[in-house]
């Protein structure tokens, strides 16, 4: 007791050194912290700007499809799936989507493709679809007067037949009566150039469209699910497939992203393993800053605990009092540095830092960098603090402790 | 003279300079380490990429790409393959034809990419060589052989040794061509698209098969220096880039590659940005702390008659020699770590998200501006953080000094 | 007299086997020219059956040789005046409905004719079992049966490993077809009967084909009626002719 209330007394009497140790400790862990967040922050833009281009976050499949997907492998959109799904609390969006390889030519021309039937406003609120129409239009409510089904293809495709706002395309498919399926199309909306890189080559109509081309009424390939956080995929994928398992929906599987873009999210892990290394570093620049304030302040005390000794305290006393003090100073300058963390991260992760050029990412332009309030990012500096502090004490309380009164009360 | 002395006071109190040039040149081989890691990873990135297939950069016909098209072959490929061949920057460049069509076998059929490659070129351009899992990796006396992707093989149930048949259409004529060939190994790339929908074999024999003998669609190249091909004015770009061919970079090949890389770069600036305010934050700390705790000194020298104005030069002289010594420190360490970590490279990719097409190892890059601009600015900067402490040693009153000195 | 017994035992067996080999020609020929001659035109029926649908298509057809090929959908309605046109180893489509003439690219040739388990493969298909096969006969248990092995020769573009044909003794007309991979596994087999006279030959009118591999497929094909060796006319096998024919 008589040390912790020294410890504090003397803290406080040296107002100056403490202040500067404790200035060091906090800097250190704020700096961490917030280096933390935006690490994570950036990570995490990638992948939101990804699958929210995209696959969504969590993708509903009849089983075996993703390994193998083919025309058969669909089940039935009906209001048990969909009322199922929108029941969970984590669901935000889903966009149902029917997914088919064909044949698109354009007089002479011609060239592979996918169609892709989506429903227009569920897909719009998904992936953003809309916003992505570069020429024409989306698809709009009203009924066409045309007979001619409405498409919206990618800027590649339109590159590749040569094929322009009002171009009637022909596509030529399996449907899944067995028959072959062909049909004239007209296009009403072209997507921007940025938006190639996720879709190459696709043809999107609507799903009632897309069900009668191919004679899938009423079929689906997969829906696509956004939640509330893309952190949720794993559990957020568990919950769905076990609520359409209770109610009766049989065959159907439900995968994260992490798991449909495999290769994506493979390529960002290995990224991410570089972290460590940074945190490290970080952690280290902060321990030294910490280590010099301490070893500064303590060292340049010995007159004083030369004095001390030779009052009597013993070595055990002296070292405990000075690890204790550091301790003590290490605890408040992290209470403090939590609030200046939480703080300073706080505007970065609801403003974030504007990136000099707005970058895009399958047509999604992504304008800022946000940080995130991730636990790690306050107890891995609290750590860093109270560990260094811990060494860096050890050695001038040691010093402290076994130096020659005499001598101690000689130097400065 | 007070250069001398502000040397000479350094060397004095070694415990205190020591710890306050500790803190200059950690800070400083951190700063510029980590910035040689980031632009490691950069290149790491990239060069995965890149380097498990497709290439640094590609010539194609300028129609090619958009669909494919069999006739639109690369004119003169002799000419330019040639004229690669002498390029003093270019290391390897790799000849392929590229069709759709369709492969057979007893249990399916699928319709796949049939890629013509020159084995040779390609395993030193590529990591094919290294994806083989089964079987083995083509030769050019290969009559027979096609090698195709593990999902690929497991769609058709075939296994090395099996039939397949091979149809294709052929150019100008669009005759359908089909040949019998025996799977002779079996990739994995890791990457989906490619295990399932790609199969390759020699180019000669896709050329006969196409009857596109002599023509070929795409030239993967490589660099000696990969840093070469992200400089889009290189002038090798324009010189092959004539008579309806293009060169084109990687950047322009993977468009959403160039946007992953500049929210990296942006990242990267965000931590040495970071780390400077730390470093800085560190060297403040520490040099206001050893000089107010020599304030007794300073009270003594003026008490002798050193001038107020002396007083504040020698303080920040004493930062800036500090700086300079610790800088030079600094820098020696870091090139070592540098040095020996930019050869060996750094290995920290977990084993469980390597595959062939994730390049293992980080190579730190050093960069002259890491060993000018950096030292340069923590010596400029060290030296203006000592002029507030030097000020305040300038105005003090000896007397008062000398008392407090004593805490 | 030893030498000529050598002589003529090897002579015996040359010409035994000669005689085999002319016999073994004349069934692979058989087995190749079925339903064909230099020219023949025929109405048929097809059922194709799988897990996910079942569908019934009447066709007419016209031939010339082993190499023109003409098909026109005459049912469902829906699919009324769709028509296959295969001249040498081009293949065209034609789709009355958005007025298209379209070429076969190889990696459209997804398996199937028109969703049947004939694949566009066995349309379009080069080698013949008279050419392409090497063929050995087998001891038959059925004294009216024939039983012949053929295996495809290493440069011909088939992927399987070996075929059991059982013909007929007495018209070597085809009965069974079995498809086997390298591995000796039973990949397909196509089955013939209903064999009657039409258009002056005799023939087997259902053809059936039973794909191992993939559960709940079956086809069948009915030849209802037609003739060999009619006049064609010369503009049957054309793209024109392709788009005329509704």
């Amino acid at each position: 007791m008589i040390l912790f209330k020294m410890a504090l007394r003397n803290l406080l009497k040296q107002k100056r050194r403490s202040v500067f140790t404790a200035i060091s400790m906090i800097l250190g862990f704020v700096l961490c912290s917030v280096s933390m967040g935006m690490m994570e922050g950036g990570f995490g833009n990638m992948i939101k700007a990804f699958t929210g281009a995209k696959t969504g976050h969590v993708q509903i499949h009849r089983k075996g499809y993703l390994e193998n997907p083919g025309l058969y492998k669909n089940f039935t959109l009906d209001g048990n799936i969909t009322n199922t799904i929108s029941q969970i609390e984590e669901v935000r969006n889903f966009s149902p989507r029917l997914v088919s390889g064909s044949l698109a030519f354009i007089d002479k021309k011609t060239t592979a493709t996918q169609i892709k039937g989506i429903q227009p406003e569920s897909e719009a609120a998904l992936t953003k679809l809309d916003k992505k129409v570069d020429r024409g239009r989306y698809f709009s409510q009203k009924k066409n007067s045309d007979s001619l089904f409405e498409i919206v293809i990618t800027n590649s495709l339109a590159e590749s037949l040569n094929a322009d706002l009002g171009s009637e395309i022909i596509l030529i498919s399996q449907a899944a009566d067995g028959s072959i399926a062909n049909d004239i199309f007209k296009v009403i909306g072209i997507l921007s150039k940025e938006s190639d890189s996720l879709e190459n080559r696709t043809v999107f109509m609507s799903l009632t469209d897309a069900q009668t081309f191919l004679s899938m009424s009423g079929k689906v390939h997969e829906i696509a699910v956004e939640l509330n956080s893309y952190k949720n995929s794993f559990t957020g994928s568990i919950k769905i497939a076990k609520a359409i398992h209770q109610n009766g929906i049989k065959n159907l599987s439900c995968e994260p992203w992490e798991i449909i873009e495999e290769q994506f999210y493979n390529g960002m892990m290995a990224k991410k393993e570089g972290n460590p290394i940074m945190i490290f570093i970080i952690a280290l620049i902060v321990a030294i800053g910490v280590l010099n304030t301490v070893l500064m302040s303590i060292l340049d005390r010995m007159r004083e605990y030369g004095v001390m000794k030779a009052m009597g305290a013993t070595p055990w006393f002296i070292f405990n009092s000075i690890v204790l003090e550091t301790l003590v100073l290490a605890f408040f300058s992290t209470v403090v540095a939590v609030g200046l963390g939480l703080l300073a991260t706080w505007p970065l992760v609801v403003y974030g830092i504007t990136y000099p050029e707005p970058v895009s990412i399958g047509g999604i332009y992504i304008k800022t960098l946000n940080s995130e309030f991730i636990p790690e990012a306050f107890y891995i500096p609290a750590l860093v603090i109270a560990v260094s502090s811990f060494f860096a004490s050890i050695y001038p309380a040691f010093k402290a402790a076994s130096a020659d009164p005499v001598k101690s009360m000689r130097s400065y | 003279m007070l250069l001398k002395m502000a040397w000479r006071n350094i060397f004095r109190n070694k415990r205190r300079s020591f710890i306050a040039a500790a803190a200059i040149s950690l800070g400083l081989t951190a700063l510029i380490f980590v910035d040689a890691l980031q632009e490691g990873m950069i290149i790491n990135m990239v060069k995965s990429a890149t380097s498990s297939f497709m290439g640094e950069s590609q010539i194609h016909n300028e129609g090619f790409t958009n669909a494919l098209e069999v006739e639109r072959t690369i004119k003169d490929p002799d000419g330019i393959m040639k004229g690669l061949s002498k390029e003093p920057l270019i290391k390897d460049f790799a000849p392929r034809i590229k069709t759709l069509g369709m492969i057979t076998s007893p249990g399916n059929v699928q319709s796949l990419m049939l890629m013509g490659i020159d084995p040779q070129k390609e395993k030193a351009l590529s990591k094919m060589d290294e994806a083989m899992i089964k079987g083995e990796y083509l030769e050019d006396s290969d009559e027979r052989g096609v090698i195709i992707g593990s999902r690929l093989a497991e769609i058709l149930e075939v296994e090395v040794g099996d039939r397949l048949v091979i149809t294709v259409a052929q150019a100008n004529t669009g005759e359908m061509s089909q040949e019998m060939m025996r799977l002779k190994g079996i990739f994995k790339l890791g990457i989906r698209e490619m295990d399932r929908g790609i199969a390759f074999i020699p180019i000669t024999r896709a050329a006969k098969m196409l009857g596109l003998e002599g023509q070929i669609h795409e030239i993967a190249v490589n660099f000696k220096d990969h840093k070469k091909s992200w400089d889009k004015n290189l002038p090798i770009w324009k010189k092959y880039s004539k008579n309806g061919n293009v060169y084109k970079n990687w950047m322009k090949l993977m468009p959403e590659m160039e946007a992953m890389l500049s929210m990296t770069a942006f990242s990267k600036y965000m931590v040495g940005f970071i780390l400077f305010l730390l470093v800085a934050g560190v060297i403040v700390n520490t040099l206001f702390m050893s000089i107010y705790e020599r304030m007794f000194e300073f009270g003594v020298m003026r008490a002798i008659g050193v001038k107020p104005f002396k007083m504040g030069l020698l303080v920040v002289f004493e930062s800036g020699v500090l700086a300079f010594s610790a800088t030079v420190i600094g820098i020696i360490t870091s090139l070592g770590l540098s040095g020996i970590f930019s050869h060996v490279g750094i290995d920290y990719t977990g084993t469980e998200f390597v595959s062939v097409s994730i390049t293992e190892l980080i190579y730190p890059v050093m960069t002259i501006e890491q060993y000018t601009s950096f030292p340069i600015a923590l010596v400029v900067f060290t030296m203006i953080v000592g002029i507030y402490p030097a000020i305040h040693a300038a105005k003090i009153q000896p007397a008062d000094a000398m008392k407090k000195g004593t805490k | 007299m030893k030498k000529l017994l050598m002589f003529s035992l090897v002579f015996v067996l040359f010409g035994l086997s000669a005689a085999e080999t002319d016999e073994v020609n004349k069934i692979l020929d058989m087995m190749d020219k079925v339903y064909r001659a230099d020219s023949s035109k025929f109405e048929m029926a097809m059922e194709i059956v799988t897990p996910n649908w079942k569908r019934t298509m009447k066709m007419k057809a016209w031939s010339e040789g082993m190499n023109k090929t003409f098909i026109t959908i005459l049912s469902p309605r829906k699919d009324k005046g769709i028509a296959t046109l295969k001249v040498d180893q081009d293949m065209w489509n034609f789709f009355p409905k958005v007025n298209k003439v379209m070429k076969v690219p190889p990696s459209m040739m997804m398996g199937s004719w028109m969703g049947s388990d004939f694949t566009n493969d066995d349309l379009v298909k080069e080698t013949t079992f008279r050419d392409d096969h090497t063929a050995e006969l087998l001891k038959s248990d059925d004294k009216d049966v024939i039983t012949i092995k053929l295996v495809p020769k290493e440069s011909a573009a088939s992927v399987w490993g070996k075929i059991i044909a059982k013909v007929r003794k007495s018209d070597y007309l085809p009965i069974s077809q079995e498809y086997y991979d390298e591995k000796g596994r039973k990949i397909r087999i196509m089955k013939f009967s209903g064999y009657k006279e039409m258009g002056g030959r005799l023939i087997p009118a259902v053809m059936e084909i039973v794909p191992l591999n993939k559960k709940g497929h079956y086809t069948k094909i009915e030849y209802l009626k037609g003739e060999f060796n009619v006049k064609l006319k010369k503009s049957t096998f054309t793209l024109r002719n392709l788009q005329k024919m509704r």
